[in-house]
């Protein structure tokens, strides 16, 4: 007996902080969320019980239908734009001479060392009415008055692209990296042109990096409240912002949980669609 | 078995370690602390210096940006970890009826007198008893003279925002019940209803104006306004005042509705450990020259007629900051709706959809 808990110890001391870490911080927030989504709400805010379904109930709107819906194609064309824009890019990064990837690397996770809202934040100094591209296309004669550039749906997926764009590059990059120079070669003796070699050989075997991007993207995609708050100047409703009302405004934690939930189910779904074609492991 | 106790008495070491973490920080034996829970930019840095050097009670503050965020933290971390919170009017009566406050001796604020007589004793708080006025928030109708001037458009009443030369013009609060209240204003009902349909039926007005507006903004309207983005904003009076200053062509114009306002006050939590220190600082704020020391950092509506004499023409000529005391009074008190918030939650839901 003794035996076996000495042989067990390593993968306790190894594996327990970590675990207690995600009780913590994951699953304990995961469960109060969960509890929360079924009690009744306060009217100053906060829950109280008895217990109900009423909030899963609220969910059936045509409005939170719209919100929903509207999210989902943001977040997808938020991604086709970052797999068409990453995928040249993460191709060029791994055929670039060995001593220079990891510079190139580096140069795409420099951004989040500055905190994304004053990113975000430098973009509006750009795009404004009286912005950086404004004046200068103005001063040199392209335009005759100021384009309106921020606050408008266009601003809201350019802000998205550039926030996610690294995390589609990331595992392209990986799994263009992981391509086998060997078999461009044979495709190429074989009497392949380039244009086959890539939709025959590189495209099919780099297709889990693809699908590891795409979620990376979308996913996060769907929660990014702020984006829509500080350049689409707030106008349009996502289900980040919509969540955000329920436990800031609204005084309707229930809600917001129920919510949160929903979208938790959905990635869950997306995250289940993912394993049936690729890798969980080309996440990484 | 000796190695599997160390083993364990490190895990537990870990674990405590990481919990101990979360406690925050302990302030040492002796040391005299009062913990303020305040809104961002509302009280200047060197308030709390100059509070310390006086009387060695060094304030430790933190922020929040709503009112809703400060009673989600007071309700789910207690209120002993903090003494003094700056709340809003409508507030109050929730906070009074959870427990959350305590009374407040106003004996020990003697500059109590330096008050504006009109922004004490309202009706959620008849005697100040749980609460002292800080300052107050106006919403205000800004505009950029020149551009209205070149749409033509002049700003009477709250209908005027639906003139369709505004198109994509304005920038208003990002605000359920600011938004509401104007629209139930402009349509003759009460600004703080509760009635579901009431408060349905301004819908129909605020989608009329959503076309002429450009932003949501309650965190740096006064951006747009002093850039020349917007031609109107409806904002609140500090932004109004900041705008001003940097952009001469904006003024503010008051229309046959009221305007709404809101009244920040001090409170002192229910568990407070330190109860006269908040006291005393309370006192400390409406000393008029460290009330205007605010003012000059923070220039909001003043409710201290002490410091207001003190104010310079930048301040007392900036009808952003030193608001009309006519329209003040005239103003609505925006009021707490209780479980009606979802129905004004959900209006505001449907206008952005």
């Amino acid at each position: 007996m003794k035996h076996k808990w000495n042989n067990r110890l390593p993968m306790f001391v190894m594996i327990g902080p970590a675990f207690l870490w995600m009780a913590i911080f994951v699953l304990a927030p995961l469960c109060y969320v969960v509890g929360i989504s079924f009690l009744s709400k306060d009217s100053s805010g906060g829950v109280m019980f008895p217990l109900t379904l009423a909030s899963y109930f609220s969910l059936w709107n045509e409005s939170f239908l719209t919100i929903f819906s509207r999210s989902l194609l943001l977040s997808l064309q938020t991604t086709i734009i970052c797999l068409a824009v990453g995928y040249p890019f993460a191709y060029v990064i791994a055929n670039a001479p060995k001593k220079h990837r990891g510079l190139l690397l580096l140069l795409i996770m420099l951004p989040f060392w500055i905190n994304s809202v004053i990113r975000i934040y430098g973009w509006n100094t750009l795009l404004r009415q009286e912005g950086v591209i404004n004046s200068v296309l103005m001063s040199i004669g392209i335009i005759s008055s100021p384009l309106e550039m921020l606050y408008t749906d266009g601003a809201v997926l350019l802000g998205m692209v550039y926030e996610l764009l690294p995390f589609t590059i990331l595992p392209l990059y990986a799994s263009i990296e992981k391509l086998d120079r060997s078999l461009l070669e044979a495709a190429s003796d074989l009497g392949a042109t380039k244009p086959h070699i890539f939709t025959r050989v590189i495209f099919p075997l780099t297709m889990p990096g693809i699908f590891a991007g795409s979620i990376q993207t979308f996913i996060p995609s769907l929660g990014l409240f702020y984006i829509s708050e500080m350049m689409g100047g707030g106008s349009t409703m996502y289900i980040g912002n919509l969540i955000k009302n329920q436990f800031l405004s609204a005084r309707n934690w229930p809600l917001g949980a129920a919510l949160s939930l929903l979208l938790i189910l959905i990635t869950l779904v997306l995250m289940k669609l993912y394993t049936k074609v690729g890798s969980l492991e080309d996440m990484a | 078995m000796k190695k599997n106790i160390s083993f364990l008495l490190a895990g537990v070491l870990l674990v405590t370690t990481l919990l101990s973490g979360c406690g925050g920080s302990s302030s040492g034996e002796g040391d005299k602390v009062l913990n303020i829970y305040n809104w961002t930019e509302y009280i200047p840095q060197e308030v709390y210096d100059q509070f310390e050097e006086e009387t060695g009670i060094r304030v430790v503050e933190s922020t929040f940006s709503s009112n809703e965020e400060m009673l989600a933290k007071l309700e789910a971390g207690g209120t002993d970890q903090y003494d003094l919170v700056v709340a809003s009017n409508y507030v109050i009566d929730v906070m009074k009826e959870k427990n959350m406050i305590q009374t407040i001796d106003k004996d020990k604020i003697e500059n109590i007198t330096n008050i504006s007589p009109s922004s004490m004793g309202m009706d959620y708080d008849p005697d100040n008893e749980y609460s002292i006025p800080f300052m107050a928030t106006l919403t205000v109708i800004a505009i950029n003279q020149e551009k209205c001037d070149e749409l033509g458009v002049t700003i009477n009443s709250f209908n005027d925002l639906l003139n369709p030369a505004l198109e994509n013009n304005i920038v208003v609060v990002d605000d359920s019940r600011e938004l509401a209240a104007v629209a139930l204003k402009a349509t003759g009902q009460d600004p703080n209803s509760t009635d579901e349909a009431t408060i349905e039926g301004a819908l129909d007005w605020l989608n009329q104006l959503k076309t002429n507006i450009k932003a949501y903004d309650s965190d740096s309207p006064k951006t747009l306004l002093a850039s020349n983005e917007v031609a109107v904003g409806l904002v609140y009076n500090m932004d109004a005042g900041q705008a001003i200053k940097e952009n001469d062509q904006i003024k503010v114009v008051y229309t046959t509705e009221a305007c709404e306002k809101s009244i920040d006050n001090f409170v002192i939590t229910a568990n407070s450990k330190n109860k006269e220190y908040a006291e005393e600082f309370i006192n400390f704020v409406h000393r008029a020259d460290v009330y205007k020391m605010i003012l000059d950092e923070f220039p909001g509506v003043c409710l201290n007629d002490a410091a207001k004499e003190l104010m310079d023409s930048s301040y007392l000529d900036n009808e952003g900051s030193n608001v009309d005391t006519a329209e003040l009074d005239r103003a609505n008190l925006i009021a707490d709706v209780g479980e009606a918030a979802t129905y004004y939650d959900d209006i505001f839901t449907k206008m952005k959809t």
